[in-house]
């Protein structure tokens, strides 16, 4: 209990310090931001989006301290500001729909691709030499070798565009109403396989070879074999003792993906045309939306937060020499 | 002299390397008979735990037994099918490990290791398989309590505890002492020690202790097998080894145990090193050690002999 308190103050401080640096880095840079986004959108800006992104910038008259203050009330309110590129919706709006379909996409992608990769992982381990030890850690390794977007592309060219089988981009076709019916969530899946697939293809390699690395370790350990000594099935050995130890490793590594996941995949996003996270940054950065950036960049470093706070939680769970004296 | 519960009959056991087959266990024929406590002493890799971990056919890979029989229980061990093997291992043979810190699983508990043994055999329910293991925990001197602690939690000492119930946890006929106690410091040693051979006398069991402490050897066997380079040395009861010895080997490794009432004068040790496994001298492996030494020794390799009953020796100059 006392270590969970520990962990969330921890965080709790990292958050703070995520959420100053996000203060302090656009006054550090030369020039105003507001004033030459104002420039660029003259004519286009009412005084009521300027206003606005003063106040995002908290580029006011007041002294530095107050403006911090300021800018602490409004991101814990959510509170963004109003994003340039998507004028006039709020960043928060604007954020919200991009993060659902990553979330959607990246999420199940990760989540695909661990879990398969590390149950062949396992499976490579306890029948070494085997025929999906010998052929499959290469293959998938000399696959994830090639460049992401050049793969993505050449899946696209040629299931997308020459065989026709599933959509060229976007999270769902044009002649769709969202909404929970049953031919616009096939839509969706349609529309997802593809930027799935070819993440799941090219991240599988890592899972497998981390897992089947700590596993093989872990086989050779005195205790795997005592198990086998005393006499237990091969699955309870495998799966009791072998596998749920040498998972350990991979739980970190899963949490560091889960927390990039928000960051957006952001090639796949481009590839696919795909309206996430990481298609947001680049209209972002494209418009010189600074709100949307800052936005975003919050967005990031808290899912990583998070994400690391989870496997703390996790590794509680998994790994009792974690949980200090009970 | 009672029936033999393990009959080894040239045990082989090589290891596959880059540069050929090394051979670990080289024909190794050794009885261990009912309810006795035979000793296995020997230098840093001359093949104990190799050969106790064949017995179970637990040999990590490169490892292969290549050759021989060990009976147990009038069947080959080396032969029987993956599931025979797996209902006798633990049941009729089990296994104290050499290191208690990595014998047990860090992630689970020390009770949930005791109860799906015997709930993999069959012993009863979960709750009978419980109530046992907590037996079984307090028969080695340990709190009952501690069946729900980890093994981080529990001292080196303990862990070799939990390792000693562990093991005959379902009452099995012979036990392998892998060096259980060199880990341990020398009044937790003797603890341990005391209470195996408690047990040992309560239950009946046979033991197979395997260390390299010739003198602590002495003290706790019936009797004492000596390895050399992957061979046998000698065998001969424990009393009669440390009286008459009959190898050099053996004479030479017990000149090295320091005596209560030896006077100050330096410890002997034995000149040179062990022979190389990849590449053993011909003849008898000693001869280059041994002070000696003739031709034969360096010519034909000496068989174990009996030289009075139930002591024998290869060597070809002991009579």
């Amino acid at each position: 209990m006392r270590y969970i308190l520990r962990r969330l103050g921890f965080y709790l401080l990292a958050a703070w310090a995520a959420l100053t640096l996000n203060f302090f880095l656009p006054r550090l840079m030369p020039g105003d931001p507001a004033a030459a986004l104002f420039a660029r959108f003259r004519g286009r800006l009412g005084p009521e989006a300027m206003q606005a992104l003063r106040e995002t910038f908290g580029l006011t008259e007041a002294p530095l301290i107050s403006q911090y203050f300021t800018y602490l009330g409004h991101v814990l309110k959510g509170d963004f500001g109003i994003s340039v590129a998507y004028f006039p919706s709020p960043v928060l709006e604007v954020i919200g729909t991009g993060l659902v379909w990553t979330i959607f996409l990246a999420g199940t992608a990760v989540i695909v691709s661990f879990t398969i990769g590390t149950l062949l992982g396992v499976v490579s381990a306890w029948w070494r030499r085997g025929l999906i030890d010998t052929w499959l850690p290469s293959t998938l390794v000399f696959i994830g070798a090639f460049p992401y977007f050049w793969l993505a592309m050449v899946v696209l060219y040629v299931l997308g565009f020459t065989l026709g089988w599933f959509p060229l981009g976007h999270a769902y076709g044009d002649d769709m109403t969202p909404g929970f019916s049953a031919t616009f969530l096939a839509d969706v899946v349609r529309h997802a396989v593809l930027p799935i697939a070819t993440v799941v293809l090219v991240t599988l390699g890592g899972w497998l070879l981390s897992m089947r690395n700590t596993m093989i370790a872990v086989l050779g350990s005195d205790y795997v074999n005592l198990a086998r000594a005393k006499g237990l099935s091969p699955w309870r050995v495998v799966m009791r003792y072998a596998a749920r130890n040498a998972l350990l490793p991979s739980v970190t590594g899963f949490g560091m993906a889960l927390g990039f996941v928000l960051g957006g995949s952001l090639l796949t996003e481009i590839v696919f045309s795909y309206p996430g996270q990481g298609y947001l940054l680049v209209q972002a950065v494209r418009n010189q939306d600074y709100p949307l950036m800052q936005g975003i960049f919050l967005v990031i470093t808290l899912a990583v937060l998070g994400a690391n706070l989870l496997v703390d939680f996790v590794y509680l769970w998994l790994d009792p020499r974690t949980r200090g004296s009970a | 002299m009672s029936k033999p519960v393990l009959s080894m009959r040239n045990i082989c056991v090589d290891y596959v390397t880059d540069r050929g087959l090394v051979r670990a266990i080289d024909s190794v024929s050794l009885d261990v008979i009912e309810g006795e406590i035979l000793g296995i002493a020997g230098e840093s890799g001359s093949g104990k735990t190799t050969l106790a971990k064949a017995l179970l056919r637990i040999l990590p890979p490169p490892a292969v037994i290549t050759g021989g029989e060990a009976y147990f229980e009038g069947r080959d061990l080396f032969s029987l099918s993956e599931p025979e093997l797996r209902a006798l291992r633990w049941k009729r043979i089990s296994m104290v490990f050499q290191s208690a810190m990595n014998a047990l699983n860090p992630v689970i508990t020390v009770g949930e290791q005791i109860i799906d043994t015997l709930l993999a055999h069959d012993a009863g329910t979960p709750g009978a398989a419980r109530t046992r293991a907590r037996d079984l925990l307090e028969m080695v001197g340990i709190h009952g309590e501690c069946i729900d602690a980890y093994t981080h939690q529990l001292s080196g000492g303990m862990r070799q505890r939990v390792g000693i119930a562990l093991a005959l946890a379902l009452e099995p006929a012979l036990v392998i002492l892998d060096e259980p106690t060199t880990a341990l410091d020398v009044i937790v040693e003797k603890e341990i020690l005391e209470q195996i051979g408690d047990l040992q006398r309560r239950l009946g069991f046979a033991v197979l202790f395997i260390t390299h402490d010739l003198a602590r050897m002495l003290q706790f066997a019936d009797r004492v097998a000596v390895f050399y380079a992957a061979r046998l040395a000698e065998v001969a009861p424990a009393e009669e080894l440390r009286r008459a010895p009959r190898h050099p080997y053996t004479q030479m490794l017990l000149s090295t145990v320091p005596s209560i009432r030896g006077g100050k004068d330096r410890q002997e040790s034995i000149p040179g090193a062990p022979p190389s496994l990849l590449d053993p001298p011909a003849g008898c492996r000693f001869h280059p050690r041994c002070d000696r030494a003739i031709d034969l020794c360096r010519e034909r390799t000496p068989e174990l002999r009996e030289l009075t009953p139930g002591h024998s020796a290869a060597c070809h100059l002991a009579e």
